[in-house]
Parts: structure tokens; C-alpha cells; sequence
């Protein structure tokens, strides 16, 4: 009768505060990914500037390896997959760990995810300029890369959904849904876009054939942008905007709307791409509606966002993070108002080929996605290197140079989009075409090329200040950065409330 | 449906969320990371602009499908063509007609008037091929006495007009009307016997230009 | 109802598996409802019977204008409009593409729509025209491709390629691929001589051009009528049903 009946575990922990579950971030992956998405930003881009310039200087096409036709797939892969991607591995990393309060499962899968990645992109900068291509636009890869890109997604997604199951954490932040929306989706369209029969190492047909293989390429390609653009930078939005802004988000019901009706509606708008082509009109009419109703649901991220800053909107002004991010989502809702317009049969056979598309495609990649990543990027570098940002005047810099490199570059290409949608389709009072020659609709745009380039430079010229930016920080930074550590207590009183019941340890 | 093997007991049931939504109030429970949640409504604006997008697109596909309202493909293309011919139509009916007549069109061909405006439509639509002066080039000389299909105006207005496919000249009878290929003719004659540096060999009979 | 679903989705977002699953068949359903219907109804594309296979030449012609990239700034996809019809010829049918793997059809204009390319122009135009652009059109802003002229074609990959394209469906029999090679230096020939006979350079019949010459030349004109040129279907009040 003396001994005492063996306590409850929530005893245990009510009498035994000391007994702690400690495990470690790891973020080393995280500055790994960090690095790299400012290296291949500026590769990207660089070539993205090249063949800016060989649109009204066809001088600048530099034997084979450097022509326009070569050089654009190089360009869009790099900002698409090397530049975004890995500022979204970033951002997965770094938030997982933390909204799961759990390690990533495995830092050898990291590490394989991490360097397999870099590997895809080499081999992505030495086959494109070869020619070596499927010209399936963002999908140009040869079958050997797409095999690679499929088992580093595959060890990503183990690694990912591991760290889900055994975190400590028991519910999934909204961020975590599009992480997972993300890489389900984006693992679905590679393996349906890429399905082709080798004819050589580094050759191979699609299986589809011409309106079939256009309409998997248009889900795909819609699609990269809906679930490799958007979803992750919604998620990635959804933690370091409110970790930012210091501020809780806006609305959780409108969280769990808009997150479904994303991801339920944005992969039925793909034939939009192609209205009025030869796909069945009942297909594109389809993809139209379906992208008038992706309207809202889009802005319900943009919302949650801009909202969330209620009652910190005095912080922009000593913030360049904040500042990035509102400009970022702020183009964001533009893009996503002007994507629906432009899948309006009667405004795309206006704008369909010409550089509206453009003008649309760059305030997304430009505005959205690279604001949202250096705004990230200068809200991790003090905390992932323990150190101050090195100059926040460059930061200041970086985003005025930025904010006005992308409408220098937007607003020419608008013009040049509608001026040319408005020659081609011309008559004149005898009813034949005022401009039969295409070419007087290609000389009449020319200069806006010259401007588009302006506007480009001034982008790269303060992605290159944000390059200094990181280097200089990192060089101050301490020469040991171990992991975070975390403790939480080993108890159902601990859990309840979350962040409540621990505290992060001093290294 | 416990599903998560971690070391800690399963959670207990969060508070439930407030059937009405509040305004600004962080949700009890709701803590990531620090980040914190509120239960505020969506906005309205919001929602019914949702719902009219939903409801205006099964509208929209009956409309094309079923009641007519908005035109297909095919039914846009055919009114296009109507309004294309219409102004067509109109356009000959308001201007005198251009003769093409072989007397007619050989008298238009002389006139120097012509001949200028003619040279004007030569420089952006056939110099690519016959060269800047007409001494020829991808295509034939046209300054020579040597016709591959004729060099009498009437037979150079057909071959502007209907082009002559297997050998690559493109027609222009829908980029050019029948006097802007009048004008064309009249500069051809205009150049005839120019001999211009750089002319190709004859190709074709010899014949009175 | 609502504020269950509310309440519901809390509990979803304790399990991951569920989450994931339903995720899954979320974004599954849009791309399969437009996939399915456009393989199985066969009228959605529409058999034409003049449509037939590339030849050999044509098909590695189309590699290399795959590897160099046209479809960057060139569409092959007339748009049923009066303006487009007028401008470059009869719009594009769903028959028509039914041998494309992959499909070319383009998403940018920087230079003209080539679905009807074939015929306009005679062999030498486009040998001078990928040699030096300006020098057909002298405002011309596309990049020169003279390599072409000078790097040797590859006739021995054709018969590995033409076996890849019958296994993803495009009827060519085994004779046709035995002869494969033959039947290409025949077509290379042929271009080779009428490009030097119309006072274009000599010796083109194994370079990479007379393969890309040959492909542009078969753009498009599956379809056309006989007799008819290029312009005079345009004026024809074609449907799209017109074709079926």
C-alpha cells in the first residue's frame, strides 16, 4: 500500500517540468537552398536579359549555342525551376520544420534532394543550349533529366510527408496544405506531360499526338504556373508574411475556401492557352469559365495577405520585407485578375501571341514570385546566419529598382501586345488588311523592345545589389551556426496551445 | 484515425470554432510557429462575387450549347466573312471600277502617276525576290525582254493576282486590290529595258514587254 | 452545414493521409473530365484523309526546327478570324495534326504564323532566308541560322527516329523505315538540285538546311486543294465544320 501507484504520464509532467523532448531544425539545407536561389536568380536572368536584347538586336544571337530559339527555354527553366524552385525548397524547409516542430525527416534526403536538384539544373544549361529539347514549353527537358527530376521529387516528397507524419505539432498550418497541394500536383503533371517513347539518348516523341499533346501540355503548363508559381508562394506567404508583420492572419474560413477552390478549379483552366485553336471548342470554353471562376478564389489568397496587415501597414515603412511582400502580392492579385481576362474568348483573340502575354507572365514572375522571394530572403539571412542584414539602404535600393525595373518592363510590352493584336487584325476601307506585311508589325514595335530592356536591367540590377546584400552579410556572419535547438515538454498540458509549452534553447 | 506515431499523446479536441464567425479574434487553439489566426468572415463582396462567377458559367456554356446566345467558332468566322464582304461590296459600289480589261489595263499601265505608286507596293511586297530595281534575284529579272509567263500587262496583272505556285510567287489577291495590282503592273513597264547592275540571265520567251 | 464543414476541416487537418488523398483526387478530376472525352470521342478530332505521315526527310527537318527553337517565336496555328484567314491562308484543322509528336503549334508571334508556309516560297528563298534572313527581307529581325548550310544532316539517326514515332502511333511500316534512308537522300537530292538550279549554291544534299527546307515546304499543305493556291482557299467561306 506504501508504493506509490506509477503517475500518469501528464503527472509526470506536471511534477517533472525538466523531462523535455529536445530535437534540432536543421538549417543548413535551408541557407544550402537560400544560396542557390540568389545564384541561378542571377543566371536566369542574365539570360533572360540576353535575349531581351536579341529581340531588336538580332547581332546579339551568337552562333548556335546562343540563339533566341535556344536561349529562351534556358531562360524560363532557370527563373522558373532553378531560381523560384529552390527559393521554394527555401521556404518549405524553413517553415516546415517549424509549423510541424519536427527535424525534416531525413538530412541525407535533404541533402539529395538539394544537390540532385542543382544536378538537374546543369545538366538543364548544357542540353538546352545543344538544342537538345522536347519544345514543350517549360517541359523542354530530354527524357534522361525528366527521369532525374522524378526521383529527386519523389526523395523530396518522402522526405516532406515524413516529417508530416512524426511531427509534433498535431494539426497542419494552412501553409502546409499548399505545400502539400503543391508537390502531389506538380509530381501528376510532370509524369502525364513527359510520358514519350526514347528514339536516342537524348531524343524522344511525346506519346500524344497534335490537339491531344497540346491539351497535356496546356494542363501542364497552366498548371506549372498554378501549382510550382502560386501554390507554394501562397504557403510560403502564409508563414513569413505573418511572421513578419508580427500580425494573425486575416481569416481562417477564408483560408479553408479559397485553399479548396484553388486547388480544385485552377487544373480545369488549361485549354485557355488555347482558344481558338484546333482543341474541340467544348475544351476551351471549359478552360475559359473555369479560369473566370479561379477569379476569386485566387483573390482570397490575395486578401488573407493584404488583410493580415491591418494595423501594421506603419511597419512598411521601416520594412523592406513587408514592403516586398505587399508590392509582391499586390501584383499577384493583378496577375490573377488580368489571367481570367485574358482567357476571355473575345480579349484573347486580341492579346494570343503577341507581348501582352508577355507583359502578364513577367508582372507575375517579376512582381509576385521575386518580390516574394527577396522579401523572404531578407527576412531569413539575419535569422538563418545570425547576423544583421549588411545594408538595409541596398535593400531600399533593391526594392525601388525593382518595383519600377518591372513596370518599365510591363508597360512596354502591354503596348507592344495590344498595338500588334490591333495590326494583325487591321482592314482597311476596301476590306483587305491594312498591314499584309507582317514585318511593318514587328519594325512598329522595336523600340518597345529597346524600353522592355530598360526595364529588365533595372530588375537585374537590384537582384544583383540583393547578391551583395547576402554576401556581405554572410561574411559577418558567426563561423559556427549550429541548428536551432527546440524543446517542447513531453505532455498533453504542453501541447494544448502550441507554442506556450517551449521555448527555444540557447545555443 | 490516429495516424501520427509521435511521442506525445494525441492532442486534445481544440476548442470549437464559434459557429458564427467573430471579428478579431484569434482563434483559441490555432498556433503555429507563433503565427496566430483569425475567425473574421470572408468578405462579402467576396463571396457573392464567387458565386456569380459560378453561377454565370453553366449560363455561359448553355448559351453556347444550347441557347444560342453566344455565337461558336464557326458562327463568329461566318459573320466576319459577312461584314468582310459587305464591306467589299460596298467598297466597289462607292468607287469606280478598276477595269481589268487588257486595253483598259494597258492604258492604266502608262501613266507615270501609276507607275510612282506602284513602286511604293514594289519595295515592301516583291523586292525580297526580285530585287530592289526589278534586276531579279530569287525570282526573274523584270526589266528584261525575256517573260517566263508573258509580259504583256494583262498577262503580268494575272500572274501578280493568281501568283504561280510551284515556282514560289505568292498570289496577291487578297493582299492587294486590283488597282494596287494595276499600279504594280504600271511600275513593271516603268522599269522595262532599265538594265539595272547586277541582272539576272533572261529566263523564259522573249517577248514584246 | 457551413459551420461544420469549418468544424470538419479541423479534424482534416490532423490527418495528413486524408488531406493528401483528397487533394489528389481534387486536382484528378478537371484534368481527367477534359482528357478522356477529347481520346475517346473520335469526333473531337476529326480523320482528314489527305493527312499523311512526314517523310523521312520531313521528320528530321521537323527535329531540327525543334532544336533550333521556331516555335519560340512561330505559331502553326491559323486562328479561324477573316484577318488571320486573309493573311496567311485557310485556319488549321484538328486532322491536320494528328502525326505532330509533339505539337508545334507555338504560343508567341514574334515572327509570322508558318502553318501555311509550304509552297509560298520557292527552295532558294528559304535557303537564302535561314543563310541570312535580311537578305529576303532586309527589316527582318530574326537571328541568321547559316550553321545549317554547312553542318552535315545526319541520315543515320533516321530510322531510330521513324521506329520511336510508330511506336507512338504514326503508321510507318517496316519497309517504309528500311528505305528510310534511301528515300531521304532521294528528297534531299532533288532539293539539292532545284536549289542550285534556281542560282542558289550547290552541294546541299546531305546538309542539315535541305531536311528543314523539306519540312517547311510540307507545312500546311495536306489540306490544300489541288490547283487552288494558297490565297484563293482563304477566300473560301470555310467553316469549321466544312472539313468533317
Amino acid at each position: 500500500m506504501e508504493t506509490p501507484a506509477s503517475p500518469t504520464p501528464a503527472q509526470t509532467a506536471r511534477r517533472a517540468p525538466a523531462q523535455l523532448d529536445v530535437f534540432r531544425y536543421d538549417d543548413g539545407i535551408v541557407r544550402m537552398f537560400v544560396i542557390a536561389t540568389v545564384t541561378w536568380g542571377i543566371v536566369g536572368m542574365l539570360v533572360g536579359l540576353l535575349i531581351a536584347v536579341q529581340m531588336p538586336f538580332w547581332k546579339a544571337n551568337l552562333g548556335p549555342y546562343l540563339t533566341f530559339g535556344r536561349l529562351r527555354p534556358l531562360h524560363t527553366n532557370a527563373v522558373i525551376f532553378a531560381f523560384a524552385g529552390n527559393a521554394i525548397f527555401a521556404a518549405i524547409y524553413y517553415s516546415t520544420q517549424r509549423l510541424c516542430k519536427a527535424r525534416m525527416f531525413s538530412d541525407v534526403m535533404s541533402r539529395v534532394h538539394f544537390w540532385g536538384w542543382q544536378a538537374i539544373i546543369v545538366a538543364a544549361a548544357i542540353t538546352l543550349p545543344l538544342g537538345l529539347t522536347t519544345s514543350k514549353e517549360y517541359a523542354e527537358l530530354e527524357w534522361p533529366i525528366d527521369l532525374a527530376i522524378t526521383v529527386v521529387w519523389v526523395v523530396f516528397a518522402v522526405n516532406f510527408f515524413w516529417t508530416l507524419y512524426k511531427r509534433r505539432e498535431p494539426h497542419m498550418y494552412v501553409a502546409l496544405w499548399f505545400y502539400i497541394a503543391t508537390i502531389i500536383t506538380v509530381a501528376v503533371l510532370h509524369v502525364g506531360n513527359s510520358l514519350a517513347i526514347p528514339a536516342s539518348l537524348f531524343k524522344s516523341y511525346p506519346v500524344y499526338a497534335g490537339v491531344q499533346d497540346a491539351l497535356v501540355q496546356w494542363w501542364y503548363g497552366h498548371n506549372a504556373v498554378a501549382f510550382f508559381l502560386t501554390t507554394p508562394f501562397l504557403g510560403l506567404m502564409y508563414y513569413f508574411l505573418p511572421k513578419a508583420a508580427e500580425r494573425p492572419v486575416f481569416s481562417y474560413r477564408l483560408s479553408i475556401i479559397h485553399f479548396w477552390s484553388l486547388v480544385f478549379i485552377y487544373i480545369w483552366a488549361g485549354p485557355h492557352h488555347l482558344n481558338y485553336t484546333a482543341l474541340p471548342e467544348w475544351a476551351a470554353t471549359l478552360g475559359m469559365v473555369f479560369s473566370v471562376m479561379l477569379w476569386m478564389p485566387s483573390w482570397g489568397g490575395m486578401i488573407n495577405g493584404l488583410f493580415t496587415l491591418r494595423g501594421a501597414w506603419y511597419k512598411l515603412r521601416d520594412s523592406v520585407v513587408l514592403r516586398m511582400f505587399v508590392i509582391g502580392i499586390t501584383f499577384y492579385g493583378m496577375a490573377t485578375f488580368e489571367g481570367p481576362l485574358l482567357s476571355v474568348k473575345s480579349v484573347n483573340a486580341l492579346s494570343h501571341y503577341t507581348d501582352w502575354t508577355v507583359a502578364h507572365v513577367h508582372a507575375g514572375a517579376l512582381g509576385w514570385n521575386g518580390f516574394i522571394i527577396f522579401g523572404m530572403i531578407y527576412w531569413l539571412v539575419p535569422r538563418l546566419w545570425r547576423t544583421e542584414l549588411w545594408s538595409p539602404r541596398l535593400a531600399n535600393w533593391h526594392f525601388w529598382l525593382g518595383t519600377l525595373g518591372i513596370l518599365v518592363y510591363i508597360i512596354p510590352m502591354y503596348v507592344a501586345g495590344v498595338t500588334q493584336g490591333l495590326m494583325w487584325r487591321a482592314f482597311d476601307d476596301a476590306g483587305r488588311l491594312v498591314y499584309p506585311d507582317f514585318m511593318e508589325t514587328v519594325t512598329q514595335i522595336v523600340p518597345l523592345y529597346w524600353v522592355r530592356v530598360v526595364g529588365g536591367s533595372m530588375y537585374f540590377t537590384g537582384v544583383l545589389l540583393a547578391a551583395v546584400n547576402l554576401t556581405m552579410s554572410i561574411r559577418n556572419a558567426p563561423k559556427l551556426l549550429p541548428d536551432p535547438a527546440v524543446a517542447m515538454p513531453l505532455s498533453p498540458a504542453g501541447r494544448h496551445g502550441g507554442d506556450g509549452g517551449h521555448a527555444a534553447l540557447a545555443d | 484515425m490516429s495516424e501520427h506515431p509521435n511521442p506525445h499523446p494525441a492532442p486534445e479536441a481544440d476548442e470549437p470554432l464559434p459557429l458564427e464567425p467573430t471579428h478579431d479574434h484569434p482563434i483559441a487553439g490555432h498556433r503555429y510557429d507563433g503565427i496566430r489566426e483569425y475567425d473574421n468572415p470572408m468578405p462579402r463582396w467576396w463571396v457573392m462575387i464567387f458565386w456569380a462567377t459560378i453561377i454565370w458559367s453553366p449560363l455561359y456554356i448553355l448559351g453556347e450549347y444550347v441557347f444560342d446566345w453566344i455565337p461558336t467558332y464557326s458562327e463568329r468566322l461566318a459573320a466576319q466573312t459577312e461584314r468582310l464582304e459587305a464591306t467589299r461590296t460596298a467598297y466597289t459600289a462607292a468607287n469606280p471600277t478598276f477595269s481589268t480589261e487588257p486595253a483598259a489595263l494597258a492604258e492604266y499601265a502608262t501613266n507615270p502617276d501609276h507607275a510612282a505608286e506602284g513602286a511604293a507596293l514594289y519595295a515592301t511586297t516583291c523586292v525580297a525576290c526580285h530585287g530592289d530595281k526589278g534586276q531579279g534575284g530569287i525570282g526573274p529579272n523584270l526589266t528584261d525582254d525575256y517573260w517566263i509567263h508573258g509580259g504583256t500587262p494583262e498577262q503580268v496583272f494575272a500572274v501578280i493576282t493568281k501568283g504561280v505556285l510551284d515556282k514560289g510567287m505568292p498570289p496577291q489577291e487578297a493582299t492587294l486590290t486590283d488597282e494596287q495590282r494595276g499600279q504594280l503592273v504600271a511600275f513593271i513597264e516603268s522599269i522595262h529595258g532599265s538594265n539595272p547592275p547586277g541582272s539576272k540571265e533572261p529566263q523564259g520567251d522573249k517577248a514584246e514587254g | 452545414m457551413k459551420q461544420t464543414i469549418f468544424r470538419r476541416h479541423r479534424q482534416l487537418e490532423g490527418w495528413p493521409l486524408v488531406f493528401t488523398i483528397l487533394v489528389t483526387v481534387g486536382i484528378l478530376v478537371g484534368g481527367l473530365v477534359e482528357f478522356i472525352p477529347l481520346v475517346l470521342v473520335k469526333d473531337n478530332v476529326p480523320r482528314i484523309a489527305s493527312v499523311k505521315p512526314f517523310t523521312p526527310l520531313e521528320a528530321v527537318g521537323r527535329d531540327l526546327y525543334i532544336r533550333e527553337g521556331c516555335v519560340n517565336c512561330h505559331s502553326q496555328m491559323i486562328r479561324p478570324f477573316r484577318a488571320e484567314i486573309e493573311r496567311y491562308g485557310d485556319f488549321t484543322k484538328a486532322g491536320e495534326t494528328v502525326y505532330e509528336h509533339p505539337f508545334l503549334w507555338g504560343s508567341k508571334r514574334t515572327g509570322p504564323d508558318l502553318q501555311r508556309i509550304g509552297g509560298k516560297y520557292p527552295n532558294l528563298w528559304h535557303v537564302r532566308h535561314m543563310e541570312d534572313p535580311r537578305s529576303t527581307n532586309p527589316q527582318s529581325i530574326m537571328p541568321p541560322y547559316a550553321w545549317l548550310l554547312k553542318d552535315d544532316l545526319d541520315f543515320a539517326v533516321i530510322p531510330g527516329r521513324l521506329r520511336a514515332l510508330s511506336r507512338v502511333g504514326v503508321p510507318y511500316t517496316d519497309a517504309e523505315i528500311a528505305d528510310a534512308v534511301a528515300n531521304a537522300e532521294r528528297q534531299a537530292t532533288a532539293i539539292a538540285q532545284d536549289v542550285a538550279a534556281q542560282g542558289g549554291p550547290a552541294g546541299l544534299e546531305r546538309k542539315e538546311i535541305v531536311a528543314l527546307v523539306a519540312y517547311l515546304q510540307r507545312m500546311g499543305t495536306d489540306v490544300r486543294t489541288s490547283q487552288a493556291p494558297a490565297g484563293a482557299t482563304a477566300t473560301d467561306v470555310a467553316t469549321p465544320d466544312s472539313v468533317h
